[in-house]
């Protein structure tokens, strides 16, 4: 049996919130994919908490600590 | 397994004599905590077992869109209603723990919309609509007590489509985890705060509505919290004043009160 990889999705909303866990995905795109909802998952559970740190940044990396992608949710007040 | 015991909290059942039929204690004990039970009651339920049958995990009890013309009740194991979308994403609608049916409701709509899902090995009673149909028939006070088990389903079900709307995953994790503990310890599989829960990551998501990942946050956030420890199959609340508070939790919707129904 092929093992699954295990990816880890961590957070930077402040302060940095690393994945000691990790979830198990087929590939690294599967991985991307959830990245995707589980960010939209986080913002949408900070609501207005967010502005306390209005940069919010996630970043998937695997069993060997490579860097799949990162996510970058950044936002400016006012015009 | 306490064979031989007349109610038992943690008996699931037994033969009532050599060759005869299988008396469901869980749902006699079930029934009888949310109101009492006469001995002629008693008697007929434990007459209602057609067969018992088992499921190995991660199997279908009752696949999607089953006709159905008996109905199925939990003696052990954990059990789950689902629906599948059309690209394989699930919802887990509903947990079922011992002494629930996990189809009461196809005694009248004949046509499941949803499927059955063994989470654990699951030990089953089915339970044929004929007899079910002559209680409805002769026994008025059975019936609603048939009728109180949808009822507390359809609470349920609200209570987790306000969680799914409204609450923060991890809101709603500490949610289920109290759901979770209160309908075991009903069940007499629970004491002490701690509780087998034999689920993965991903069920539990589906459960909620959310993915794995972000459910895997708020269950490391509630474990730093100091509020759990989920390690492998067991859970463990260690503080359960917080979970409750954190989880938004008020078991009115269990409707566990004893009172006559």
């Amino acid at each position: 049996m092929v093992a699954v990889p295990r990816y880890f999705f961590h957070v930077h909303d402040g302060r940095e919130t690393l994945d000691e866990t990790g979830t198990e995905f087929a590939d690294p795109d599967q991985a991307r994919a959830a990245a995707v909802r589980a960010a939209g998952e986080a913002l949408r559970d900070l609501g207005g908490k967010f502005w306390r740190n209005p940069e919010w940044r996630t970043w998937v990396t695997d069993e060997s600590g490579a860097t799949l992608c990162t996510l970058t949710f950044s936002s400016e007040k006012g015009g | 397994m306490p064979f031989g015991n007349p109610i038992c909290l943690w008996s699931i059942g037994r033969r009532a004599a050599a060759g005869g039929r299988w008396v469901p204690d869980a749902l006699i004990n079930k029934f009888a905590s949310r109101d009492g039970l006469t001995h002629e009651e008693t008697r007929i339920i434990a007459g209602l077992v057609d067969h018992v049958r088992t499921v190995p995990a991660k199997q279908d009890i009752i696949p999607q869109l089953e006709r159905v013309s008996s109905s199925t009740l939990l003696l052990d194991g954990l059990a789950a209603r689902y629906k599948v979308l059309s690209d394989g994403r699930r919802q887990i609608t509903s947990f079922q723990v011992p002494g629930d049916f996990v189809d009461l409701h196809g005694f009248l709509l004949h046509k499941l919309d949803h499927g059955v899902l063994a989470i654990s090995p699951c030990e089953l009673a089915v339970i044929q609509h004929g007899p079910l149909k002559r209680i409805t028939e002769t026994e008025p006070h059975l019936t609603r007590l048939l009728w109180l088990d949808t009822l507390i389903d359809a609470a349920v079900h609200r209570e987790w489509l306000v969680a799914m709307g409204q609450m923060d995953a991890l809101g709603h994790s500490a949610h289920l985890l109290c759901e979770f503990y209160v309908r075991l310890k009903q069940a007499g599989r629970a004491q002490d705060h701690t509780f087998s829960l034999p689920i993965t990551q991903e069920e539990f998501a589906d459960a909620l509505g959310v993915s794995s990942v972000h459910v895997n946050r708020s269950i490391q956030e509630l474990r730093g919290l100091g509020l759990i420890t989920w390690k492998g199959k067991t859970v463990t609340i260690h503080d359960w004043d917080r979970l409750v508070q954190v989880g938004e939790f008020d078991p009115t919707y269990l409707h566990l009160r004893k009172e006559p129904r």
